[in-house]
């Protein structure tokens, strides 16, 4: 009966998603994206021209899907619901070979987990770190895959690691916020919020800000774990925030942007209503905050005045977004919940290019 | 679909919810009373059914006489059927409707319990959807304690794996991972609520005898 009704549930409009939204990075001119599909593409980020698919065949797709990126040391690394972290060498020629070789190995060095690895790594020269679904934070050598130390916490860990020197801060859905040694893993000290932190914290002169699943948004002293001020949202803040000339900018799932004062422990400088979810965190290009919206069918792209909160222009996507919005030069790239990737020219909102993958 | 979500599977989501946070946050224990509830609330469907069953069986002796009698003629016997059902009152298909009418509700159960795991990003979101304004204090329990005895309801591993289910092309939702054990938890407390409290549905055999 249980599979018959699995069945039953699969051929449903509103059946029950296991996957995530796309990853998007920008690093040396080109776009990296992952699709729901199980598919990382390489994009020129110029003409939005594929420059190359992985896995390499292009009816060839990964078990499972791939999730978040991060792009250092000169390679690309990639989580996966298959429960690994996978290093790609983007110069590697077996990614453009258009007869890969039998038992070709196109992937740098793989890292399993023993569960899904949802978040993006934090790199930060020879070291990266990366949670994990298995409730672990690991410390990884970024040029071999080789653990260095793990530090397992209550629950799943999705937010990607801030680092800072000596320490790392990583938030659990255990609703911690940890404080690591950055060599041994050693916990420093953490912090409980009232809610599941499924992001990763901003840290700037010292002060942590994150956002729970409670709504609130966090201001955290670095050194010593202890709470400076709470702003309360009207739903989840699963959002990184974003800190510029004392504001620190954070979207809500109540639809809402919030500028909020660093300096007057957390007072709300405005607020913008974009009318429907946000999940992603906003983009900060000079004085321009770009957010992008799910309204469960399509989705909006909005450009914000980051002194005021008033829009300045906006754009309808086919597909909601999920995924927090990459500001490049002067081009805004935004990725929707298919892993379609559309370049906006940041100061009018105009189309550049579209990139669709295949289904 | 929408409205189909919006009216049975939300609030059964949050009366989950509400279940887990004052049934100590177990959540096996939650789906137990929820699937327990949901029986309760279908009792009006689910005893014509019970009734239409038992009127078959008690006809089972003599409907096994006729199939004897007319086994080299399959028009004869159906047609016999049908006038033994008319003769005793009995709707072979009885026990269908009722059973299709609560289709949905068991549909809405399965996906309550399904979304209310939230393990994985898009499932949390949706969850994220589905709290009603009242109650958006559950969110502190977000994501819900899956675990009951050695087992981790929302974690695949503990059931030698999951299994994938593919979806239409233009779903945004691919691939999809339905927890094996969560699915067989669900399923055996229904089938002995149902097998000790109610008769089982006779729904095949009029469907096959329509077929024949």
């Amino acid at each position: 009966m249980g599979l018959a009704l699995a069945s039953v549930l699969s051929g449903c409009g509103t059946i029950v998603p296991t996957s995530t939204w796309p990853g998007l990075i920008v690093a040396g001119g080109v776009v990296y994206v992952t699709t729901p599909q199980g598919k990382l593409y390489a994009l020129s980020a110029e003409t939005g021209a594929q420059q190359w698919e992985y896995p390499v065949k292009a009816d060839q797709k990964a078990p499972k899907p791939f999730t978040a990126l991060a792009a250092g040391e000169g390679l690309i690394y990639v989580g996966s619901f298959e429960n690994k972290l996978l290093a790609v060498d983007p110069t590697n020629s077996l990614l453009r070979a258009s007869d890969l070789p039998k038992d070709a190995t196109v992937e740098k060095w793989k890292f399993d987990a023993k569960d899904a690895v949802v978040g993006a790594p934090a790199v930060d020269g020879k070291r990266l770190y990366v949670g994990s679904s298995d409730r672990n934070v690991y410390a990884l050598d970024a040029t071999n895959g080789s653990m260095l130390w793990n530090y397992t916490t209550g629950h799943w860990v999705w937010a990607t690691p801030t680092v800072a020197s000596s320490r790392i801060y990583v938030g659990s859905l255990d609703h911690n916020l940890y404080s690591l040694d950055a060599a041994t893993g050693q916990m420093n000290w953490k912090f409980e919020a009232g809610g599941a932190i499924a992001s990763q914290a901003a840290l700037q002169d010292g002060v942590l800000y994150f956002g729970a699943l409670d709504g609130k948004v966090y201001a955290v002293d670095a050194e010593r774990g202890e709470k400076l001020w709470e702003f309360s949202t009207g739903n989840w803040v699963w959002s990184e925030p974003v800190i510029a000339d004392g504001t620190v900018f954070v979207t809500s799932i109540d639809h809402k942007v919030y500028a909020l004062d660093t300096q007057n422990k957390g007072a709300k400088v405005w607020e913008f209503d974009a009318g429907n979810p946000i999940r992603a965190g906003a983009a900060l290009g000079d004085k321009t905050l770009y957010v992008v919206t799910d309204s469960g069918t399509t989705g909006e792209v909005l450009a914000l005045d980051a002194a005021t909160g008033k829009p300045q222009w906006k754009k309808t996507l086919p597909k909601g977004s999920l995924t927090t919005p990459v500001v490049a030069e002067d081009v805004l790239y935004v990725a929707d919940l298919d892993g379609r990737v559309t370049a906006f020219k940041r100061a009018s909102g105009l189309e550049l290019w579209t990139f669709t993958p295949r289904k | 679909m929408d409205a189909f979500w919006n009216l049975i599977t939300v609030p059964m989501l949050n009366l989950l919810l509400l279940l887990y946070e004052f049934l100590g946050h177990n959540f096996a224990l939650s789906i137990a009373v929820f699937t327990i509830i949901v029986r309760v609330v279908t009792l009006p469907l689910t005893l014509p059914q019970q009734r239409s069953a038992k009127a078959m069986q008690a006809l089972q002796p003599r409907i096994q006489e006729l199939q004897k009698k007319y086994k080299n003629d399959r028009e004869k016997l159906a047609q016999a059927q049908m006038e033994l059902y008319k003769e005793a009152g009995v709707n072979p298909l009885g026990g269908c409707l009722p059973m299709l009418v609560q289709l949905p509700i068991w549909i809405g159960l399965y996906q309550a319990v399904l979304r209310g795991l939230g393990n994985s990003p898009l499932q949390l979101f949706q969850l994220s959807q589905s709290i009603l304004p009242g109650l958006q204090w559950l969110s502190d329990l977000v994501p819900l304690n899956a675990r009951f005895l050695w087992m981790d309801l929302a974690h695949t591993a503990d059931f030698g794996g999951g299994q994938h289910l593919h979806s239409a092309e233009n779903d945004r939702h691919t691939p999809h991972r339905y927890p094996d054990g969560l699915i067989q938890s669900v399923d055996d407390a229904d089938d002995a609520i149902h097998v000790r409290v109610l008769q089982p549905a006779v729904c095949i055999r009029p469907l096959a005898l329509l077929g024949s």
